[in-house]
Parts: C-alpha cells; sequence; structure tokens
C-alpha cells in the first residue's frame, strides 16, 4: 500500500491548488518541489487577476481555492477594470507584494492538515499496470502514491534566453527538468514547444517618478473574496504610467539581428496577447509608441517591474533602450529580462478530469498544459485537485457546464480545441460571459464546495445567507414602486436603467443587506441584466440539447467515410465525449458533424 | 437526414423517354459496381478516369443489356466527392430500369430527390448555398427562375454573406479588445468603426427587399380572376390554361370555391385564381364561395376585373372596381365575339377585349399580364432565396439592429456582442460553417496587445 493518497509534483499556483485541495478532501498528500522557499512564486509580474482572469479568481475563491485570499491579503494596489462597462465584464485586477504573496501562499499549504511538503526533483513516474503509482527522484529515490498531479509550470526541458547567451532553466536561478521531459516524451506523450518571456527589473530609485503619470487604486476596492475581512490589509501603492519612444523602436529594430526570436534560436511559440517588444515593434510598425506600466514589487522592495518592456534582447541593448523612455532616462537595472521555451503537453490527451488518457491517475494541471497566467494555472490545478480526489473516493468526476463557470470554458476549450500558443482567459472565449459575473459567481460554485467539504460551513452559511438576502431584496424591488404620484415604476424598473445607482435607494429600503456595497452590486447586476441573461439561458439550452450525443470514447473516427483526414487527426487527438464538444474543434465542419451524428446513431442501434 | 453512407444509384435525366439516358453512381463501391457491369471494348473506364467508353452494359449475370458509354470518376476529383461512375445508355426505359435494378442487387441504394448534392456537400464540394442552388434548380419551372437561383446566383450570395461576415468579426474584434484589454484601450483608439454596422444592417436590408420582391418569381405571381356571375372568369382561365381546367355553364354562380393553376408566361411564373363571381348569393354555400374568392383577391398580388361586354359595365362591377382597385391589373372584357360593347369602362382603366371563343384579345392580355409581373421584379441581378436563408439573413439583419440599438440606449458592449454573435452564428448558418478561433485572428492581427 502507497504511503501517499496523491503526489503533487511543483509548487507553483497550479500545485499549491491541487495539493491544497486533496488534503481538504482527506487525502494524505505529499507537494515535491525543487526549493520550498520557492513555493507560490510569482515568477512574473507582480499581479493577480484582470478581465476574465479575475472572473478565474473568484470563482476559485467560491470553490475553496487560495488564490482570491492570498491575493487579497498582499494586495497594495487593486483596480475594478472596466467599472464602466456591465458587470459581466468588469474583472479585479492588483498587484501585491511579491514576497509577501509567496509567504503567505507557502503558509497556508504548510497549515493545511494532511499536507506534507519534499524537497526534490521529479525524473519520471513510477507505473504499476499501466496506472501512475508514484514519481522517481532524481538520484533514484521513489514516492509510491495512487495518483500523481504534475504542475510543472515552465520548467519541462526549459531553457532561457538573453541576447545570445542560453541557459538551461525554467526561471532565474533555478532548474530545468529535462530528465523528466525526457521522461514524458519515451512514454510517447505528445509536447509542443512554447515560449514565454518577462521583462527586466529597475531599480524603485533610479526612476525619476515625479515626471510620470500616477495611477492609484480604487479609493475604496472590491476583494478577490468575499470572505475577506479585514481588507485592504497592506498600505496601499500607485503605479505610474510611462512609453515606448520613436528612440526606443529604433534600438530595438537595430539589434533584432541579436534578439533570439528573430536571429531564430528560439522556435517556441509566445502568446499573441503578450507580445515582446521586439514583437511589438515588428508587428505593429505604425504604432509610434506602446504604454509601459511601472508596478512596484512590494512595499520593502526595491524592483520595479515594467510591464510592456518583455524583451530577450542582449543585456546592453536592454540597459540602452530602457533609458530611451521617459522618467527611466537613469534607470538602473536589477535583472535583465529574458525569453523562456519550455515544453507542454499537448492538452488533448487528457480528459476533462485533466486525468492523462494513456496513463490512469496521472493528471496534469498549470502552465504544463499549454496555458499562461497564474489565475489559469490554479484554476487547473484545483480542478485538477477536484478530479483526483474524486477518483481516489471512487467517486463521479467533477464537471461544470461552459455556462456555468469559466472553469469550465478553460478546461473545455484546452481539452477540446487544444493549444497553439499559451492559452489566456478572455471573457469573449464564454459564448456566455453574461451569466458568469463575478458576484454571483458563489452562488453558481459554493455548493459544490460545500458538497466536497472544501469551503467551510461557515463560509458555506455566509454565501447562503447573502443569497437569501439577495433574492429577499430582488423580490421587494419587483414589487415596490417609486414615492410620488403618476407613473410609478417598480424599483427594478427604476433600477434597470443604464447609470442608475443603487446606493440611491437606500433610503427606500430598510434592509440592512443592502447596505454592504457587494450586495448592493449584485442586486444592481440581477435587475439589469435579467432579460439578456434569460435570453442566454435559452441560448445555453438550446447548444446543450443539440449537443448532448455521446460519442462513444473508442469510436474510429477514420473509418467513417466522408471525414477528411485532418478532422480525423484532430477527432482523434481531442476525443471528444459529446458531439457538441466535437462541434468546438476547430475544423471540424457542421457537414462532419453530420457525418458523426449518423456514426454514433448507428453505433447506439448495434 | 439520408445516411452519408453507401453507394447511391439514379437515373440522372428526367424520367421519361429520350434518346440517351444517364444512370449515375456514387459512394464507395461504385467502381466495383462498374466494374461488374460494364465490360469495355478497348479502353476501361477505371484506367482512365473522367473519360467516356465504349462497351456492352451487362445485369448482374453478365448477361448484355445494351451497347453504351461509361465514365469512371476517382474520388475526390468527382462531383459528390467519392468515387462515381455513369453509364450512358439507350433510351429505353426497360434499359434503365434493369440496370438501376442490377445496381441495387450488388448493393447499391436508390437516392433521395438531392442525395448526390447533399453527398457534394458533406465532402466539401459544394457551400450549402451551392448545394441548395443545385436542388433549387432542379425544381425551376421556368428560365427566369433558374437564373435567379442556379449556382451563378448561389455564388453571388455566398460571396457577399462572406464579405458580410467579415465586417461582422471586423466589428466584433474592436469591441471585444476593448472589453478584454481596457488596459490597453489608449492603444486600441482610431480603432473605432462607427457606422459599419449601420452600413451593414443597410446592406442586408437592401438584399432582403429585392429578395422579397423577386419572390413571386419563387411562388409565382398570384393573380385572381373577378367579376360578377357568369362574367366568363372560369372561361378566361381555362383559356390562359389553354385546358379545360375548370367546370364552364351557362348558370351564373357555377364555381363555387377558389381553384388555382400555374401558367408559364413568357418565362415568368403565374398562377391564375378562378374565384366566384361577386352577388347577393343565392344559398349559404354560394355565399361562403363568395367571401372565399374576395379574400383571394385581396391576398393576390393581382386582379383582373372581368365584366361581360354584352351587357355592359354595371353597377356591380363599378362596386368591385372600387374595392379591389389597388391589386387591379387590367379590366377584361369578355364575349368580344358578341358584338360591340353595350357599355364601356370608365376612363383611366387599362382595358382589354377578349373572346374566349375566338381567342382574340388573349395573347395580348397575356402579354400585359407578363410585363406587369416584370415590373414589379427589382432591378439589377435577380437573386431568389430559399425560406432558410431568408430567414437566416432576417436574423443577421434584426440582430444588427438590435445591438446599435442596445448601444444606442446606453448598454455597454458586452451585452450588444451578444446581438453580434447571433448575427455572425445566422450568416455561419447561412454558408453553413463557422470557426470560432476566427475572431481571436483578427483581434491580434489588429491590435498591439501588451498588457
Amino acid at each position: 500500500m502507497a504511503r501517499w493518497d496523491a503526489v503533487v509534483v511543483g509548487g507553483g499556483h497550479a500545485g499549491c491548488e491541487a495539493a491544497r485541495l486533496l488534503s481538504l478532501r482527506g487525502l494524505c498528500t505529499a507537494l515535491v518541489t525543487d526549493r520550498r522557499e520557492a513555493i507560490g512564486r510569482m515568477s512574473c509580474n507582480p499581479s493577480v487577476g484582470g478581465v476574465g482572469k479575475g472572473h478565474l479568481v473568484r470563482e476559485l475563491d467560491a470553490l475553496g481555492g487560495l488564490m482570491g485570499k492570498a491575493a487579497d491579503r498582499t494586495g497594495t494596489h487593486f483596480r475594478l477594470l472596466n467599472a464602466s462597462k456591465g458587470p459581466a465584464v468588469q474583472g479585479l485586477r492588483c498587484q501585491s507584494d511579491r514576497d509577501c504573496y509567496s509567504r503567505t501562499v507557502r503558509g497556508l499549504v504548510e497549515a493545511t492538515p494532511g499536507l506534507e511538503v519534499l524537497e526534490g526533483r521529479v525524473a519520471g513516474l513510477l507505473l504499476a499496470g499501466g496506472r501512475a503509482a508514484g514519481v522517481v527522484l532524481e538520484g533514484g529515490g521513489t514516492i509510491e502514491a495512487r495518483a500523481v498531479v504534475l504542475t510543472a509550470g515552465t520548467f519541462l526541458g526549459a531553457e532561457m534566453h538573453v541576447g545570445e547567451e542560453r541557459t538551461p532553466g525554467g526561471r532565474t536561478g533555478e532548474f530545468a527538468a529535462a530528465a523528466l521531459s525526457n521522461f514524458l516524451k519515451n512514454m510517447g506523450v505528445a509536447m509542443l514547444r512554447l515560449k514565454t518571456g518577462t521583462p527586466c527589473r529597475l531599480h524603485r530609485d533610479s526612476i525619476r517618478w515625479e515626471t510620470l503619470e500616477r495611477q492609484e487604486g480604487d479609493p475604496s476596492p472590491e476583494p478577490f473574496s468575499l470572505q475577506s475581512a479585514p481588507f485592504p490589509v497592506l498600505p496601499q501603492m500607485a503605479c505610474h504610467l510611462t512609453r515606448t519612444t520613436a528612440a526606443t523602436a529604433a534600438l530595438v529594430r537595430a539589434n533584432l539581428h541579436r534578439s533570439p526570436l528573430y536571429a531564430g534560436a528560439i522556435r517556441g511559440v509566445g502568446p499573441r496577447y503578450c507580445p515582446s517588444l521586439e514583437d511589438k515593434v515588428v508587428r505593429f510598425p505604425h504604432h509610434e509608441t506602446h504604454q509601459v506600466f511601472l508596478e512596484p514589487d512590494g512595499l520593502e522592495s526595491e524592483e520595479v517591474y515594467p510591464n510592456g518592456l518583455s524583451t530577450s534582447l542582449p543585456r546592453e541593448v536592454q540597459e540602452a533602450l530602457v533609458r530611451t523612455l521617459p522618467g527611466l532616462e537613469e534607470a538602473r537595472l536589477l535583472r535583465h529580462g529574458y525569453a523562456v521555451e519550455y515544453d507542454a503537453v499537448d492538452p488533448r490527451q487528457v480528459t476533462a478530469s485533466l486525468e492523462c488518457r494513456a496513463f490512469p491517475g496521472f493528471y496534469l494541471a498549470g502552465q504544463v498544459l499549454g496555458t499562461t497566467g497564474y489565475e489559469e494555472a490554479a484554476a487547473l490545478g484545483l480542478w485538477a485537485g477536484y478530479n483526483a480526489a474524486r477518483a481516489l473516493r471512487g467517486e463521479p468526476p467533477f464537471r461544470l457546464r461552459r455556462d456555468e463557470a469559466y472553469l469550465a470554458v478553460l478546461v473545455d476549450d484546452l481539452v477540446t480545441r487544444g493549444v497553439t500558443e499559451p492559452y489566456r482567459m478572455f471573457t469573449s472565449r464564454a459564448e456566455h460571459r453574461l451569466l458568469l459575473d463575478r458576484h454571483s459567481a458563489y452562488r453558481r460554485l459554493s455548493a459544490y464546495g460545500e458538497a466536497d467539504g472544501v469551503v467551510p460551513a461557515a463560509e458555506a452559511a455566509e454565501v447562503r445567507d447573502r443569497e437569501a438576502a439577495v433574492e429577499r431584496i430582488l423580490r421587494r424591488l419587483r414589487a415596490e414602486r417609486l414615492p410620488g404620484t403618476g407613473e410609478r415604476p417598480t424599483l427594478a424598473a427604476w433600477l434597470a436603467r443604464p447609470g442608475a445607482d443603487p446606493a440611491e435607494l437606500l433610503p427606500l429600503l430598510s434592509e440592512p443587506a443592502f447596505e454592504r456595497r457587494e450586495v448592493r452590486e449584485y442586486v444592481a447586476s440581477e435587475v439589469k441584466g435579467e432579460g439578456y441573461r434569460e435570453r442566454e439561458r435559452q441560448e445555453a439550452r438550446r447548444i446543450a440539447r443539440a449537443g448532448a450525443t455521446a460519442l462513444p470514447a473508442d469510436l474510429a473516427y477514420g473509418a467513417i467515410p466522408g471525414l477528411s483526414r485532418e478532422v480525423v487527426e484532430r477527432l482523434t487527438a481531442a476525443r471528444p465525449e459529446t458531439l457538441g464538444q466535437a462541434a468546438r474543434i476547430p475544423g471540424v465542419t457542421p457537414a462532419a458533424l453530420t457525418l458523426l451524428r449518423v456514426a454514433a446513431a448507428g453505433r447506439g442501434r448495434a | 437526414m439520408p445516411d452519408p453512407r453507401g453507394t447511391l444509384v439514379a437515373e440522372a435525366t428526367p424520367p421519361g423517354r429520350g434518346s440517351l439516358r444517364v444512370v449515375r453512381l456514387s459512394g464507395e463501391g461504385a467502381l466495383a459496381l462498374l466494374r461488374a457491369l460494364f465490360e469495355p471494348e478497348g479502353f476501361a473506364p477505371w484506367d482512365h478516369p473522367r473519360r467516356l467508353c465504349l462497351g456492352t452494359i451487362q445485369d448482374q449475370a453478365g448477361t448484355a443489356m445494351d451497347e453504351g458509354l461509361a465514365v469512371y470518376f476517382a474520388a475526390p476529383a468527382s462531383f459528390t466527392g467519392e468515387e462515381m461512375a455513369e453509364f450512358q445508355c439507350h433510351g429505353s426505359p426497360g434499359v434503365v430500369e434493369a440496370l438501376k435494378a442490377a445496381c441495387v442487387a450488388l448493393g447499391a441504394r436508390p437516392a433521395l430527390p438531392g442525395e448526390f448534392s447533399f453527398r457534394a456537400f458533406l465532402n466539401g464540394k459544394l457551400s450549402l448555398p451551392d448545394a441548395e442552388a443545385v436542388q433549387a434548380l432542379t425544381a425551376c419551372e421556368t428560365a427566369l427562375q433558374a437564373r435567379a437561383c442556379g449556382p451563378e446566383a448561389a455564388r453571388g450570395l455566398s460571396r457577399r454573406a462572406a464579405g458580410w461576415r467579415d465586417r461582422l468579426l471586423d466589428v466584433m474584434a474592436s469591441w471585444e479588445a476593448r472589453l478584454d484589454f481596457p488596459e490597453d484601450a489608449p492603444a486600441l483608439a482610431g480603432a473605432e468603426r462607427a457606422g459599419a454596422l449601420a452600413e451593414l444592417s443597410a446592406e442586408l436590408g437592401e438584399l432582403l427587399e429585392a429578395a422579397g420582391r423577386a419572390r413571386p418569381l419563387r411562388r409565382g405571381w398570384r393573380v385572381a380572376l373577378c367579376g360578377p356571375p357568369n362574367s366568363g372568369k372560369s372561361s378566361l382561365f381555362n383559356a390562359l390554361l389553354q385546358r379545360e381546367r375548370a367546370l364552364v355553364t351557362p348558370h351564373p354562380g357555377t364555381t363555387r370555391d377558389v381553384i388555382e393553376e400555374a401558367v408559364d408566361l413568357e418565362g415568368l411564373p403565374v398562377v391564375l385564381l378562378d374565384t366566384a363571381g361577386v352577388r347577393a348569393p343565392g344559398d349559404p354555400v354560394e355565399a361562403l364561395g363568395i367571401e372565399r374568392g374576395l379574400a383571394a383577391a385581396r391576398e393576390a398580388d393581382g386582379v383582373l376585373l372581368l365584366w361581360d361586354g354584352s351587357r355592359g359595365w354595371d353597377e356591380e362591377t363599378q362596386r368591385l372596381l372600387e374595392t379591389l382597385s389597388e391589386k387591379l391589373v387590367a379590366a377584361v372584357e369578355t364575349r368580344a365575339d358578341l358584338g360591340p360593347s353595350a357599355g364601356d369602362a370608365p376612363a383611366g382603366v387599362p382595358g382589354f377585349r377578349v373572346s374566349n371563343t375566338t381567342g382574340e384579345g388573349l395573347a395580348a392580355l397575356a402579354a400585359h399580364l407578363a410585363a406587369w409581373a416584370r415590373r414589379t421584379l427589382p432591378a439589377g441581378g435577380l437573386l431568389l432565396l430559399n425560406d432558410r436563408q431568408l430567414s437566416a439573413l432576417a436574423e443577421a439583419r434584426r440582430a444588427c439592429d438590435g445591438a446599435e440599438a442596445l448601444l444606442a440606449a446606453g448598454e455597454s458592449e458586452e451585452v450588444a456582442l451578444q446581438e453580434l454573435r447571433a448575427a455572425r452564428r445566422a450568416l455561419d448558418d447561412l454558408l453553413g460553417g463557422s470557426d470560432p478561433e476566427a475572431l481571436y485572428d483578427r483581434v491580434f492581427r489588429a491590435f498591439c496587445i501588451g498588457k
């Protein structure tokens, strides 16, 4: 009998959520990491959330994840993005104190009962009867476990590039998991080569702050987790704004031949939405300038993170080009920017449980599955944790619908469509985003967390009380009318008008809950979007009905006449579970779906 | 939906006696059938795809049935994209039936109407509008119809719809980019496409309007024959049809119900409606008939008002003229063979004088009807849309207008985008294909997004 129920490989954002979830479910869990102090580290920018990403963090919180609480405790600058738009696309974002964040996460992980952190480097998987049975460490030791969750981030076969320099490693000063990458390749796991990058870091005291545009956080910010109180905890800081100049672009162009991206040293595919400075200059030559946010790294830290200056040009070029930006004329570099190339696992090889189809009991989560971003990684970690725990306890898999959570969109997109570049969440990826605003996250998801026993009873009770209050207030708003004479609309009708402020209704409703801002905003969001959401729900039902037909797991796509070879390849790679999932695979045409429907029906009869 | 598997067999030439008849096979197995049923003299069709080869057509037992030609198309270079074969044989129905029976005996299945086009669609050989055009074409009864719904017109529709979808995606990409990357908003300024949506909606509207006006081309212009009892409506109806369709008697009130028949006038489909004569009814059945006739006239595209020249323009006729004046195509004086009129139609009413007995004036009336029908058609290219296409285009337009209205009412883009997604879905449906990634390609091609 194995000593451990589960072993989680990696202590990043995915690994921490997965390991903690497994432990909360009463499973004996080991988290193996190269270095204990690197747990919960923010490798790139010191910030959490954003549009789409912020939605994920709120959902994580409703399902018992830790990222929202850690961000709330360590945030130094909170902003609600898209505040002037509707609730569906408003996103919370914060700057966190980098050191404080990783300390907090490590504290939460180490304080989890039944979770043990082990230091070591994993070189391979132990297999027994085709199932994962633990891991093999570099140096020969083994850790036996009934399930393995691999959250290796960017460390598989990683190589860092600065100009012509190439160093093995997934993060400055850290190692590259070359053995593990080779092990997976030898097992026949299909890998992708991806790329990401990070900017240089500047010394706080070398920046001429007084010349720069200042950007304050929101005066009374909203936390990611509605359980966070008091909030905010840390003193708040400002960000600053500067821009690249014609001189920056000229320097980049003059040195392109020394950029590993353009000189051909890097063949990994980077994300289009987080372009390096080289990419910006080359691909958008008509843009004279690009904005750069100077983000504080922490309260005590001397480091400043210039968001928008990701580059892997040679060190001396980086130093020169930073100084072409207003306010940075005398800036000193503490660290240079670099690009990382790494191996990721083609996510079409895992099921919607994030379990590798070829090796049951082997789960993958985070950047190693082709995503980018802390929030996406954490979401996958939590999802893998839910599923691994349920499988170990003999329970049915954990699934959510695409109209129920961004988490479901993330997982479904990855396992169905695969990736060609690191995947980032956007609200536009969720076809039913009007149903997925941050206010309703607890209503949508808390019950799942409570059922699996990972959301504390007190928290779940608080959620229920808030939902009940919101229901009561909504009933009153629909029944009661504005005071006065003549045509008196219901309070709900009044509040539904664009721009109406729910706070103005305070004198009319003596509801203690309504005095809380998050409740007022929740109520307003429910009232304003009612009609659209109903339509969206109908649409979601229609799509669900149309796509409900199950596709047999062993359907031989190659034997279906009429399917093109390309379509057969894509279907075979993704192995969709339903016709609806097949419809979301790129290149699968309505004609191909017709053929699939017939094939599935034919099997049903046989 | 027909099963997309198996080998199809069907006669490709119209049924009936002709000098040459074609039997077509499609699907895996077509080649095996061709080998079994054709004995080449010289070149074998399977060695020379796409080439007509002479030989003997035989049944499954090897008994010769006919001398003929055969041609083989290897997949995917064929109309359906599948393995195909065709036999050209002599025009005897017996041979064709025997050949089809032999194919079925060897495993082929008789094709349903349009099934070859359906296979072509499934195999990516035809777009949905193209496939529909092939089907529509086979149902066309007049030359003008064929031009307006044939492959040429369908390609035009596909092209335009693809263009609209493209522009719609541009609008959506620019809105989505601003929603998902608010911190890059300054960089996105200038991406504004004011009026792009209004322009799109206007173009969709123009097409829909033209399609609406061309609609009679599909179902025929409906022309009601109205007039007092015994004014010769049924006789004129039969005369224009050139056959005895309606019962004609000297007794007023013989026609009780509305009967309709289609006639081809100079390539235009016209549906004639024979109605009951309008008078104080003699019994409840006639009353019902009169009411139905008037209702048919009100719903028709046009009305011919008939009056008996030998009786003159009476009050009943005048009353009917006033009721139906908006729809009036012509006033027709009947029984011209009975001598000069007893009284004239009022000035300003386009009049014709016909005799159903001698045929006098009939050709002129038919020409007038055709000219009237042609005048109602939209100028420029004719496009006949089926119900599916019409409703998809109407939905796309409704959704574009809906999105504009939401923005005008102060709603934010994500709500309006719900409508634009519906518009896109409608255009995708029209074209029979969609690709969710297309939007992202556009966002990242057009905008430099960094944070």
